[in-house]
């Protein structure tokens, strides 16, 4: 995208952004937000005391969803590769993917609590366990995503399995890993969220916590905004890793004649 | 010298718990640099022989000769070029970088420089260019070009031009017979039209379905290089009719 083209795209959603802002600060002097929404200006006035906590509290949260959601990748890579390898064994593999999705988090971060205590395996497993199935559906999306024609190509081409996993197989999935990667960032952040909240001392939950204790409402909304942010520069940051490397537009496009 | 013999081929799918016979008894010689023209209705095993040309899957009965060798071996040394009926080119790749990608594969020189070839298939100036930025003529012009990379002894055409128009078409055509004369090739081309079958051709192998059997092979004999007025000429016509016999037999006289 030129620098025209991403002003162009970004400017709208900013105004909107400005616009709600400014309308919460005059909505707030005004007295008709309750005593539990500050002012945007409140929140921004707790910033320079509250940064180094912020930071700490932030750096603990990233590196649990960060390994959570490096640990589900490769474990969405693995059981990939072994559903389509073995006949048969996609559906069992996909039921399970579906089964973890649909169990509540929040119903089962006490119970491992139970099984592996407090801390940041704690988080990481959480945080993995919330971003492992759109992984897996996208990594099994995108290693099925040549078409039947092109591997015959490939075949009489007397291509090598090495060759067709790296000109062909990697190449073609990589529109699904990056929709999945972009889907599961954000749950990877969620689901570190939810394990803090089971009682952690360093990390965005416990900070929420805190702030939350000691009514302390601006901070507990500088929290907040600031997972947002991080979810919402988590997303953008893949979907900028994609514009680059995923800048072939997609199949099919072309009309005939 | 590349002869393609093909005798007392069947070819059988399992489909489920039952059995799909695509071909049965088929005796064929593609004399080497022979432009053959396959036609028949859809289903009866047209794609299924060219792709047991090319070694993609191997008789249940029957045996293939390509040259000296069998069709494995012809394929893993790169004598066979493919073009499908889509053009299954790789979207991230440029014009170029497609024409260029069985020489990759292979490990060795293009044996016909992917430039060139480019020019060939008229797309001079599109070198650059991603598929996606192609109509889908010229795509399947790019699937030709890389189907000749390697000089291919043995040149397998799926209805490549099935998805364009008439005109389109009939302008590849012509192309295509210029660069078939050039490269020497022993062609084989599947096709749903009589009259590109007649025009192209030496030989027209008709195929009747279920199973898939030869039921006439008729020689055209017709002068090279190939004019489009040759189309008016009486002998194309009849060449058409005979063709036109074959596949519809009695049923030419059951009205409407
Ligand atoms: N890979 C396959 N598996 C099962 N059946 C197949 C396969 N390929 C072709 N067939 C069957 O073989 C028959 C001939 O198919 P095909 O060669 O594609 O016909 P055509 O190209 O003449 O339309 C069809 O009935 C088709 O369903
Ligand atoms: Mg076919």
């Amino acid at each position: 995208m030129t620098p025209a083209g991403t002003l162009r795209s970004i400017a709208p959603p900013a105004a909107v952004m400005v616009a709600l802002l400014a309308l919460m600060e005059i909505a707030k002097a005004a007295g008709w937000l309750p005593i539990t929404v500050p002012a945007p200006s409140q929140v921004v006035a707790v910033i320079p005391a509250q940064w180094d906590n912020l930071v700490y509290h932030a750096g603990g949260t990233l590196r649990s969803a960060l390994l959570g959601y490096f640990a589900a990748a490769c474990a969405a890579l693995a059981l990939a590769s072994l559903a389509l390898s073995r006949e048969g064994a996609e559906r069992p593999i996909l039921s399970l993917g579906v089964l973890i999705d649909c169990v509540p988090l929040i119903a089962l971060a006490p119970i491992f609590v139970i099984w592996i205590g407090q801390g940041s395996a704690l988080y990481i497993t959480i945080a993995g366990i919330s971003s492992f199935f759109p992984l897996l559906l996208g990594t099994v999306q995108g290693f099925k995503a040549t078409d039947r024609s092109t591997r015959e190509l490939f075949h009489v081409m007397a291509a090598n399995r090495w060759q067709r996993l790296r000109l062909l197989a990697v190449p073609s999935s990589l529109p699904y890993l990056f929709a999945a990667m972009k889907v599961a960032a954000p749950l990877a952040l969620l689901g570190t969220l939810i394990a803090e909240w089971m009682g952690a001392e360093r990390g965005l939950g416990a900070m929420i916590l805190y702030a939350l204790f000691s009514f302390n409402v601006p901070v507990v909304w500088l929290t907040i905004v600031t997972i947002c942010g991080l979810s919402a520069g988590a997303y953008g940051l893949i979907a900028l890793l994609e514009a680059r490397i995923v800048n072939w537009g997609p199949k099919g496009v072309s009309g005939h004649g | 010298m590349t002869e393609i013999a093909i005798s007392g081929v069947s070819k059988s799918f399992s489909l489920g718990k039952g059995e799909i016979q695509a071909l049965a008894d088929i005796e064929i010689t593609f004399p080497s640099g022979s432009f053959t023209a396959l036609i028949g209705p859809s289903g009866c095993g047209k794609s299924t022989l060219l792709r047991l040309i090319a070694d993609v899957f191997p008789p249940t009965t029957g045996s293939i000769r390509v040259g000296d060798h069998g069709p494995d071996a012809a394929r893993l040394s790169h004598e066979i070029g493919f073009v499908f009926q889509d053009p299954t080119l790789l979207p991230w790749r440029n014009v170029v970088e497609n024409v260029r990608l069985p020489a990759e594969v292979a490990k060795i020189a293009p044996r016909r420089d992917p430039a060139a070839l480019t020019t060939l298939v008229g797309l001079a100036g599109f070198e650059e260019a991603r598929p996606s930025q192609l109509s889908g003529g010229m795509q399947q012009r790019v699937a030709i070009a890389r189907a000749l990379a390697l000089d291919p002894k043995v040149l397998l055409m799926d209805e490549p031009f099935g998805a364009l128009d008439e005109i389109t078409r009939q302008r590849m055509n012509m192309e295509l017979l210029r660069i078939w004369k050039e490269s020497g090739a022993t062609a084989v081309l599947v096709t749903h039209s009589i009259s590109e079958a007649v025009f192209m051709a030496d030989t027209v192998v008709v195929l009747s379905a279920n199973p898939g059997r030869v039921s006439e092979v008729i020689s055209v004999d017709l002068p090279r290089p190939r004019r489009l007025d040759l189309m008016r000429d009486a002998r194309f016509n009849s060449y058409e009719n005979k063709v036109r016999e074959a596949l519809f037999g009695d049923d030419m006289k059951v009205p409407a």
